[in-house]
């Protein structure tokens, strides 16, 4: 689901058209090792998800996809329950 | 989904959104080019699944543009700017004349706070062109604002190039995504600016962005679209 171009500085003389693709890894999750880290992790969500509400609330759409986002994939993400990753 | 972690080979990855709507992504990306660096571009796209939980998974404020430099993170586009700045100065980022560089920095910072009328009414949608009609206020006052900072720039330190200080520089960086709005609501500017704007849209790492945003198939419907148009 995701794509990565690479680009050069000058030193090695690319230009943006000379980006190269190259595939994504996918590192899978980490979580859930220890329970203070779970417990972190809720703690985490809570507040990002509280924060992603706050931002559908006040944004339109052109303003959410400006940093990035849709509105009917921030209100699906807001609208899970905290111990959903 | 530790999206964080680099995939490619460079010191940097960046994360960015959709290169047509995310005026914030193209900030940021300017400044990685400008910057001369080495890095990946990681592309958190609008239409697949899960954008939202991607960007949190990488960004502690969930918006992009996010840069990893190794293990330090830096989100926020005049943050990223300040740290490639500082990391990088034997690249003139920033005017080198001192005087330049205030106002520089001041312009760049203004464009980061301010400006909401153009930022609400005027969204950034690079590929798009909008028939101008009737401005509404806010937006008439943040241009005539816009039009005299441009032109006080390019009046006073803009001789040794066609940019606002001359050389491309992260204020040039900072406002090209109004550029771009200026080109697609065709927003009244004097003479100065108009071919400031031209300039701009004419840098190679601009034009190549604009590029691959017009590649771009997501969209923003019509009917959210016109909503915002004047």
């Amino acid at each position: 689901m995701s794509i990565v171009l690479s680009f050069r500085g000058p030193s090695s003389s690319a230009s943006p058209a000379a980006a190269t693709q190259v595939t994504a890894k996918r590192p899978g999750i980490r979580i859930g090792q220890k329970a203070v880290s779970a417990l972190w992790a809720w703690k985490t969500r809570l507040r990002n998800r509280a924060e992603l509400r706050a931002l559908m609330e006040r944004a339109d759409d052109r303003m959410l996809a400006d940093v990035g986002l849709t509105r009917s994939q921030v209100a699906d993400e807001a609208g899970r329950p905290f111990w959903q990753g | 989904m530790r999206l964080g972690v680099h995939s490619g080979k460079a010191e940097f990855l960046l994360h960015i959104g959709n290169r047509n709507y995310s005026s914030w992504s193209l900030r940021g990306w300017l400044a990685c080019r400008l910057a001369g660096i080495d890095f990946d571009e990681h592309i958190i796209s609008l239409d697949l699944a899960g954008t939202a939980k991607s960007i949190a998974a990488v960004s502690p404020n969930q918006r992009v543009p996010c840069l990893f430099h190794n293990d330090i993170v830096v989100w926020d586009s005049l943050a990223i700017a300040e740290y490639l700045a500082e990391m990088n100065p034997d690249v003139a980022m920033w005017p080198k004349d001192q005087a330049a560089r205030a106002m520089a920095r001041s312009m760049a910072a203004e464009m980061h706070s301010s400006y909401m009328g153009i930022r609400n009414r005027c969204p950034m949608d690079m590929r798009g062109k909008v028939d101008p009609i009737q401005m509404p206020e806010e937006v008439a006052r943040d241009v005539a604002r816009l039009d005299a900072a441009w032109s006080n720039a390019r009046a006073k330190f803009g001789t040794g190039g066609p940019y606002l200080f001359g050389e491309w520089s992260l204020a040039d960086c900072f406002f090209a995504p109004a550029v771009s709005r200026c080109r697609t609501y065709g927003l009244p500017l004097s003479d100065v600016s108009a071919a400031y704007v031209k300039a701009v849209l004419a840098h190679p790492d601009v034009s190549w962005w604009a590029a691959r945003g017009a590649e771009e198939t997501w969209a923003i419907p019509p009917e959210d679209a016109s909503e915002q148009k004047f």
